[in-house]
């Protein structure tokens, strides 16, 4: 007993001591990181510092606008864009101007390899009949604009032609898809279907649609002839196209090897005195979107940032008068350094959205040279856009945008007298998780931009 | 039952375990504190404000100890002292520098822990006493925030301005000496040390702009060099007076500057140079006495000089810092309720002290006040002691009129040693 109460007494007595020590550091109002007492002191050491009116200036202007364009990420002005992602698209998408609209079609492809290397597929499929062929997409539904889809996305599907020569088999090995020539050389379209627009998102839907079997069953037959050099594989492919009146997209699954991606199943049977059936599954070995982008009177008026082209709105910047103002305005014949702040206000016209975001997140760098390749924009900074509603135009709103860090090393260091703004749409991580919407914002071409900028170490 | 609550608070057994709990927590609670020392003042000192090295139990005497010979003092403020020890010894300080800096009625507060020194004494017999040390000699840190002030850009716009200047760095030093006491002599003891020295001082003139958010950029100088520096001491027993001198001499150092300017938010560096210049710390000496009155009492002063007419900066440093000697005094005393009982109770044991020091600063028209009362503690049977102190003092120059810096520093010293080998004399 006498010990516990010692050791209570020194633990107690430890606890105090510690508590005291504690208390006076912890005493957090009433030490501070910094003071501002003895100003006089440190103008001793630096006269400057302190003096709002030699070490810092601001700077308000407008700069002159030398004229804007669009550039996309081949540096070209493309007819389509395409490109080959976890989804695939079909239908329409409105533009910016009234009644304007672009495209977005699919071109999916089938190699059925299978029906000659797989010797058992083979044997049986020889003399087997053909009872159909039905082909099924997975769609994603999505939140999608109600003002923008307000009816069901009709999509059409047609049959493709695959060509057999040596040098260029199948399609997928061309550069490019000469697609206004693919639409006009669809053989034979197959039929469509339609698909319900969503405004509020849900779950996915698996659409089937039977193929003609006339055509397919005799492409499958084609496809397994002894005749053909195992070089010369046949093939064949589908196209889902919007139809003219349709409106709004349709988005639909394409991930490698998943049952989610689109497939050709056909049911078969052995012979008329075999009557058991069995099915094949020919999985798309090959998927390309290609869009089109509408309102090319647009791009004539003002600059266009749009995800789904990956086109860049370009300002092309007179940034002479800051340059000028950073030599001239420090005192003792020094120059200004450091950009501490360039706010360049953004005038906005209007933008476009298929899906419901609340904002867009919108890239922007500034360069003094015309960017040549992709590598120009792996470094930029962002801000977020609100999303307009539908395709009012955005009358009058302007977005601030700071450039200073951007501007430091172009003004300062490589004294360019010129900086182009390029303004591009982030379309990696849409809010769905479904893949970027198609987002285009129209620039307004103001000959003048708002600068306000603060300037600050005269050395 | 009733005994055991009777039992005195101060009992040897008792208070010297809550001590030795409490210090530890006390040190690692400390070691983490803020490591913003303030000084504004040190702004225009080159090396920062000049921290002496003490023992716990010199600084309690205000800093005297010149011509003290004790254990604990090791080599701190004269390597001859090395030759009063016979066994081997440590000896630390760890500072809780609370400082009030003031001016027109404003004034803000500061909280600081510094480990000050660390060292050590080894007796090598015949050969007298090696030592070793690791100290802070100068410490340059401070932080200053001008207040908001606000740029007008144009009738919609305007957007607050805050400079400020942000330095850190210091000289710190490791030295390794020798002393010994010359029985032939009268039993004066000599000592030398050699120590390296390192300065480096990183300044940063901060440029903040206040609107929706902060954005700064800086104008950064790092300044470092290294250099030698010998010292050497004597104090000579004269009776119940001893004498101390010593003194301190560093060679030049070559200094490597580079100044960088970085856009708003270390985004980039903008522009850059470097240098080199050739930079001397001043030499120093110091002259000090200390009087056995009783074995219970005890009184030392000490006054030192340093010698700046002999600091060269090379230009990299401040140039405006005074061409003549800044003189200190410090002075203080000892007691001890019962030294030579066999059985005293504890408090009797404890080492009380108390002491006050002037010094002149680096500039002509600074100085710094301190009084300081404190205590040693032992811990163990003649084994240790807690050193406890507080320091209160002043700091002002009269280049800034109402500007003053008052200080109030909790000071924590710990200090051990063990005889290792027993001497024969006495065996019968």
């Amino acid at each position: 007993m006498i010990v516990i109460i010692s050791m209570k007494k020194q633990i107690l007595f430890s606890l105090c001591l510690f508590a005291l020590v504690c208390g006076a550091v912890s005493c957090g109002n009433i030490f501070k990181p910094s003071t501002s007492v003895g100003e006089q002191i440190v103008n001793d050491v630096d006269p400057n510092l302190t003096d709002i009116n030699r070490n810092v200036k601001p700077f308000s202007d407008s700069l002159m606008c030398m004229g804007s364009s669009m550039r996309d990420v081949n540096d070209t002005f493309p007819p389509g864009y395409q490109w080959n992602p976890a989804y695939v698209v079909a239908g329409m998408f409105p533009g910016l101007v009234t009644g304007s609209r672009g495209d977005a079609i699919t071109y999916l492809e089938f190699r059925p390899l299978s029906l000659r290397t797989d010797a058992t597929i083979h044997n049986n499929l020889r003399t087997a009949f053909i009872d159909s062929a039905v082909f099924q997409v997975r769609r994603l539904r999505i939140n999608t604009r109600s003002s923008v889809n307000g009816s069901p996305v009709k999509i059409t599907i047609g049959a493709c032609p695959v060509l057999r020569d040596s040098s260029s088999l199948l399609l997928r090995f061309s550069d490019t898809i000469p697609f206004s020539g693919f639409l006009l050389t669809k053989t034979t379209v197959m039929g469509s279907w339609l698909v319900n627009t969503d405004s509020a998102g849900g779950d996915d839907t698996i659409f089937r649609f039977k193929l003609d079997s006339s055509v397919y069953a005799v492409k499958i037959k084609n496809a397994m002839k002894d005749t053909i050099l195992p070089s010369d594989t046949g093939g064949f492919a589908l196209c889902l196209a919007p139809d003219t009146v349709s409106a709004g997209l349709a988005r639909f699954m394409n991930i490698n090897g998943d049952n989610s991606s689109p497939k050709i199943t056909v049911y078969y049977h052995g012979g008329a005195s075999n009557t058991t059936g069995d099915s094949l599954a020919l999985w798309r070995d090959h998927a390309t979107c290609t869009v089109f982008e509408p309102d090319s009177a647009v791009a004539t008026l003002s600059p266009v940032s749009s995800w789904e082209t990956i086109r860049r709105a370009i300002y092309k910047i007179d940034v002479s008068s800051l340059a000028n103002f950073m030599d001239t305005a420090a005192p003792d014949n020094k120059k200004y350094v450091v950009v501490q702040k360039a706010d360049v206000s953004i005038p906005i016209s209007q933008s476009m959205s298929d899906m419901r975001l609340d904002s867009i997140n919108v890239r922007y760098k500034l360069l003094d040279t015309l960017a040549t390749n992709q590598n120009d924009f792996n470094t930029y900074q962002n801000f977020w856009l609100k999303d307009s509603i539908g395709i009012s135009p955005l009358s009058d709103t302007s977005y601030v945008i700071p450039l200073a860090s951007m501007l430091q090393p172009l003004v300062v260091n490589h004294k360019s007298k010129t900086v182009y703004l390029y303004l591009w749409i982030n379309g990696q991580n849409s809010p769905t998780g479904y893949g970027p919407p198609f987002t285009q914002i129209a620039w307004k071409p103001d000959s003048k931009l708002k600068l306000i900028a603060i300037v600050t170490n005269p050395r | 039952m009733i005994h055991t609550l009777k039992i005195p608070f101060f009992k040897n057994e008792f208070f010297r375990q809550n001590l030795r709990w409490a210090a530890i927590g006390a040190c690692c609670f400390l070691t983490f504190s803020s490591t913003w020392a303030q000084s504004m003042l040190s702004l225009r000192y080159p090396f920062g404000l000049p921290v002496r090295p003490n023992s716990g139990m010199s600084l309690t005497m205000g800093g005297a100890g010149v011509g003290v010979e004790a254990d604990y003092n090791v080599m701190l403020l004269n390597p001859a002292n090395l030759g009063t020890i016979e066994k081997t010894v440590f000896s630390a300080l760890y500072t809780l520098d609370m400082v009030r800096i003031s001016q027109s009625g404003d004034h803000t507060n500061f909280i600081t822990g510094i480990p000050c020194q660390v060292s050590f004494g080894v007796p090598l017999g015949k050969y007298g006493t090696i030592g070793a040390s690791f100290e802070l000699q100068s410490n340059a840190d401070s932080r200053f925030q001008a207040a908001r002030k606000n740029i007008v850009i144009d009738a919609a716009d305007s957007v607050g301005y805050q400079p400020g200047l942000k330095t850190s760095g210091g000289v710190v030093a490791w030295q390794i000496g020798w002393g010994r006491q010359f029985e032939k002599l009268d039993k004066i003891k000599l000592g030398v040390a050699y120590e390296r020295v390192y300065f480096s001082r990183s300044q940063s003139e901060v440029y903040a702009i206040n609107s929706d958010v902060s954005i700064y950029s800086r104008d950064s100088t790092n300044i470092r060099f290294s250099a030698n520096g010998l010292r050497a001491g004597v104090i000579a027993p004269l009776g119940k007076l001893k004498v101390g001198l010593t003194g301190e001499y560093f060679f030049t150092g070559k200094a490597q500057t580079n100044n960088g300017v970085f856009s708003i938010n270390d985004s980039g560096i903008i522009t850059g140079t470097s240098g080199s210049a050739f930079v001397r710390i001043p030499p120093s000496a110091a002259v000090g006495a200390s009087y056995l009155f009783s074995p219970e009492w005890m009184a030392a002063a000490d006054v030192s000089g340093v010698f700046w007419n002999n600091y060269t900066s090379g230009g990299l440093l401040d140039t405006t810092a005074r061409n003549n000697t800044a003189l200190s005094f410090s002075a203080g005393g000892q007691f001890i309720p019962a030294p030579n009982l066999l059985t005293p109770k504890y408090w009797e044991t404890i080492n009380y002290r108390a002491g006050f020091r002037y010094s002149q600063l680096p500039l002509k028209t600074s100085s710094e006040f301190a009084l300081t009362l404190g205590a040693g503690l032992p811990i163990g049977k003649g084994s240790g002691m807690f050193d406890v102190a507080l320091e209160l003092g002043k700091r002002s120059d009269t280049g800034y009129p109402g500007y003053s810096e008052n200080f109030l520093n909790v000071i924590l010293g710990f200090n051990g040693g063990q005889k290792w080998n027993k001497s024969n004399q006495g065996r019968y």
